[in-house]
Parts: structure tokens; C-alpha cells; sequence
């Protein structure tokens, strides 16, 4: 059982702690260097936690748990003017960033008001990509519950919706949060602090009953290896300007490499079992730019886990 | 007596009201015409659809003419104005480029413009605080009504905003509406 954690620290000799990840068998997800600040986003295996926290505590940086990591999650706007930015929904994707998650704003082209309000079919792709997608709804609870639900009735991945009033439950969504909606100004009291963390408690719990339900049939490859071993054999991964530039889902990875360019040599990517990548995923375009999108065969479907 | 805090919202969504109440003042002091504009009522009905503000105008500055800002003398190298009040300076200068043209205009330093002109400038208005004053408070409205609502009609004077706004063609009965609101404040 790997552990999402969060280090915040110094530049200097953060690299100690890179390496003891490594060898107690963990994954570096994120690394983002600012100034002299660096901020690394790590998988450790449960039992070791302690030791990376004596490393943490040796070299003056700080060790949180972040329960998102290892996600993409999709912050849905129902367009990007300034009703709904910067308030509420950058606060929000910030928030759920702190805590882990890869967050990507979503502003839609029909999202606003009753008559027009629909997905475009792009977007509909683009939102089934990630892990989850978080409306981020209005004021009126009319809205939200008779018309709104239009929005993302037809998606895949669980719906988190949030809005002004209270209301215990939303039409075709994973959970309703109350007490946002529609905001001219940031979150700074106690209260709302509360409210975004119900929205990352929420979130991780859709997200735990999606892992407990991928391992009634498990991946036929661990995500995280799979990540690795594209890492070393494929180095241009490394020179993508992108701070991440392979986004990991729950059941696969987003890959910041042009599609045309890189198909071919990221299905031969090869296990030191014998399968290559193809065997235990399906490669397709992402509607992102040009990116690609990996999608990790179950054990069922690929016949075999590595 | 000026109460800009109170803003009255009307809906048969008392949830909704009170959020968009708690918005309406949170953008007005955003926006810096809290004091500008006061006595606000708003129906707002997402069924029907429609958004309908009422708010009073503060009255706002007098406007401001090139005499305000600075003094004319006649000098062998043309017209020289000595600026005294620079915060209008940009507003001046634009004024004299559209009237001369740029060719004929010389800024010698902060305080000091030279004209190619023998004559006197009229003492036209350069800057209207009324107009400013409109376009903020008409930006600060837009960005209370819900975004859907994108057929506007709107009357504003020097005393009062009435605004209207819907998803669907602005039916006459709201029109009506906004009417009386404006007769029960007496305008």
C-alpha cells in the first residue's frame, strides 16, 4: 500500500530524499523547483513513512499527507468569465492542488444559463478523461436540480457538483456540496476552509470506491511501474517543458508527447517479462492538444498482470 | 440618507436571494461604487428568467474642463498651458492631439504643453466623472446578473439604474415591473 505524501523544503540536498523514495520502493510523481522552495509530490510504501519523515525532519522540510495525488481531476466552469473566476473555481482547483490532485479548469462553450446549457462532444471527451469532474454550479437550487444535471447526465467518471444552497443530493451526481456557488470573494474564513475540505474528503472518497472497485479486477500493471519504465526507455518524456509531463489517472496516464510522433515507440515500450506496453494498455489520442492518453487493460481483458 | 450596505433581493428562492444579496454588496465595494449607487432592489426569478435591478445614482462630480486643469498664456512660440492639476493630464493631452493633431502639440515637461496655435482653446469638458461613473456601475450590474442573461434593457439617467435582463426576449409585463419599482421609490 503506497501512501500519498507531499514535501515542501529546501533546494539543497533535496535530492537525498529523491534517492531514499526510490530505494524504499516508492514513486516521485512531481517535482517543482521555485526559487529555492522545492515541492515533491511522493508515493512511499505505508510501513516507511517514518523513515521519510526522519529524512524530512533532517533536512528542515516539511511532510504532509495528500490524499489527491496520483489524480486528474477536471474543476468544470460553466464558462470563464468573471462570474465564476477567480472566485470560486481557481480557489477550488488551488485548494484540491495543495492537497495532491492534478487539477485542469475546465470553462465550457454552452454552459451558462437554462436554454443553451450543453456539452459539446470535445468536451464531453475531454472531461471523461480525468478521474472526476467538480461542477462548479450557481445560486439557485432550481438550476442546479431541474437543469444543470444536463450538463453531465451522459459522462463516465463520478460527478462532484458544488453551489449556493443547501441540498442534500443532485440528479446523476457522486455527491452535492453546498455553500459556494457564485462568489466575489476568495475563501479566508474558518467556515469556508471547512467547505473545501468536505469537497477533498468527498473527492477522495469517489475516489477510493473507484480504486476498491478497480481491484475486484486488478490493472494488469501497476501505473506507477508502468510510468517508470516509460521514463527510462522513452527519454524525450523528460525534455517535455510541462511540470508534469506524464499526468497519472487511477487507471492509467496521460503522456505530454505529440500522438503522431510517439505512438508507435510508446506501444513497443518493453517489460523485462516479455509483454510490451501494448499488450497491457490501449494508446489513443487525448483531446488535449496532441497528447496521448493510456488506458491500463484490466487483468481480465489483458489475460495476464505483470 | 445614503445606505449603500442595504441591497433588497426579491425571488421565490429565499436561498438564492440571500446569496445574491451577499454578491451584490461583495462586487459593488470590489468595484468601488458602494457609494455611487444605493437603495438596490432586485427581483430575480430563474424560472420566468429574469433579472430586474433598481439602484439610486449618488451624484457624482461636476465635470472637468481644460480651465480646471490648466492656464492658458500666449507666448511667441505658440499657446503655453501650465498644468496644475496632472492627474487629468492624459485627458488634456487627448483633447488637444484630436483638436491640433499630434504634429502640433509640444510637451516641454510634466507641467508645461506648447500649442502651434495662435488663438485661444474653447474650454471644453475633458473628462466626465457622470460617464465613468455609469460604465462602472453598469459593469458592476453585468457581473451580479446571471451570465445566461444576455438580452439586457437597461435605462439609466443621472438618478437612477433600472436594468433588465433575461434568457428570453424581454417580455413587457417585466418592463412594467421595473416601472413600478421605480414608482414605489418615487422617480
Amino acid at each position: 500500500m503506497l501512501e500519498p505524501l507531499m514535501y515542501t523544503g529546501g533546494v539543497y540536498r533535496h535530492d537525498e530524499l529523491m534517492e531514499l523514495v526510490e530505494d524504499l520502493g516508492g514513486h516521485l510523481l512531481q517535482k517543482n523547483v521555485m526559487q529555492l522552495e522545492v515541492v515533491l509530490l511522493i508515493l512511499v510504501p505505508a510501513d516507511d513513512i517514518s523513515e521519510v519523515e526522519q529524512k524530512a525532519a533532517e533536512l528542515l522540510g516539511t511532510i504532509t499527507r495528500a490524499p489527491l495525488i496520483g489524480t486528474e481531476i477536471a474543476v468544470v466552469a460553466p464558462s470563464l468569465a468573471y462570474h465564476h473566476m477567480p472566485h470560486p473555481t481557481c480557489d477550488i482547483a488551488e485548494y484540491l492542488r495543495r492537497n495532491g490532485a492534478k487539477t485542469n479548469i475546465i470553462g465550457l462553450a454552452r454552459g451558462v444559463g437554462r436554454r443553451a446549457a450543453q456539452l459539446t462532444k470535445s468536451e464531453r471527451g475531454l472531461i471523461n478523461e480525468h478521474d472526476l469532474a467538480l461542477f462548479i454550479l450557481g445560486d439557485f437550487l432550481s438550476c442546479i436540480t431541474d437543469v444543470k444535471y444536463q450538463l453531465y447526465e451522459d459522462l463516465d467518471v463520478p460527478i462532484i457538483v458544488t453551489g449556493g444552497p443547501e441540498c442534500d443530493a443532485v440528479p446523476y451526481a457522486y455527491a452535492y456540496i453546498g455553500g459556494i456557488g457564485r462568489r466575489a470573494k476568495g475563501f479566508h474564513r474558518e467556515s469556508e476552509f471547512a467547505i473545501l475540505d468536505s469537497i477533498v474528503g468527498m473527492i477522495s472518497k469517489a475516489l477510493d470506491e473507484r480504486r476498491e472497485e478497480l481491484e475486484k479486477d486488478p490493472l494488469s500493471v501497476s501505473p506507477f511501474r508502468l510510468m517508470d519504465e516509460i521514463t527510462q526507455q522513452i527519454p524525450q518524456v523528460g525534455e517535455s517543458l510541462s511540470p508534469t509531463p506524464i499526468t497519472m489517472h487511477l487507471d492509467g496516464m496521460r503522456i505530454k508527447l505529440p500522438y503522431d510522433e510517439y505512438y508507435e515507440r510508446i506501444r513497443n515500450v518493453k517489460f523485462i517479462e516479455g509483454p510490451t506496453l501494448s499488450d497491457v494498455a490501449e494508446v489513443r489520442p487525448s483531446f488535449m492538444r496532441e497528447y496521448l492518453i493510456l488506458k491500463i487493460k484490466t487483468k481480465s481483458v489483458a489475460g495476464f498482470a505483470l | 440618507m445614503i445606505d449603500s450596505e442595504k441591497v433588497a433581493v426579491e425571488s421565490p428562492d429565499k436561498q438564492g436571494a440571500r446569496l445574491i444579496e451577499e454578491l451584490t454588496s461583495d462586487i459593488l465595494s470590489d468595484l468601488d461604487v458602494a457609494h455611487s449607487l444605493y437603495n438596490i432592489r432586485i427581483f430575480i426569478d430563474p424560472d420566468e428568467p429574469v433579472f430586474i435591478l433598481y439602484g439610486k445614482l449618488a451624484i457624482s462630480l461636476p465635470d472637468i474642463k481644460i480651465s480646471d486643469v490648466a492656464t492658458m498664456t500666449h507666448t511667441d512660440d505658440g499657446l503655453k498651458l501650465d498644468i496644475k492639476n496632472e492627474r487629468y493630464v492624459n485627458d488634456l493631452l487627448d483633447k488637444l492631439v484630436e483638436r491640433y493633431g499630434k504634429a502640433n502639440i509640444l510637451q516641454l515637461d510634466r507641467y508645461t504643453v506648447l500649442v502651434a496655435t495662435d488663438d485661444d482653446i474653447p474650454d471644453e469638458t475633458i473628462y466626465e466623472p457622470t460617464t465613468e461613473l455609469k460604465r462602472k456601475v453598469i459593469d458592476s450590474i453585468r457581473r451580479v446578473a446571471p451570465e445566461g442573461y444576455r438580452i439586457i434593457k437597461h435605462d439609466i439617467t443621472d438618478d437612477y439604474v433600472l436594468f433588465i435582463a433575461s434568457e428570453e426576449p424581454i417580455k413587457q409585463e417585466w418592463i412594467n415591473q421595473g416601472r413600478r419599482l421605480l414608482k414605489e421609490a418615487g422617480l
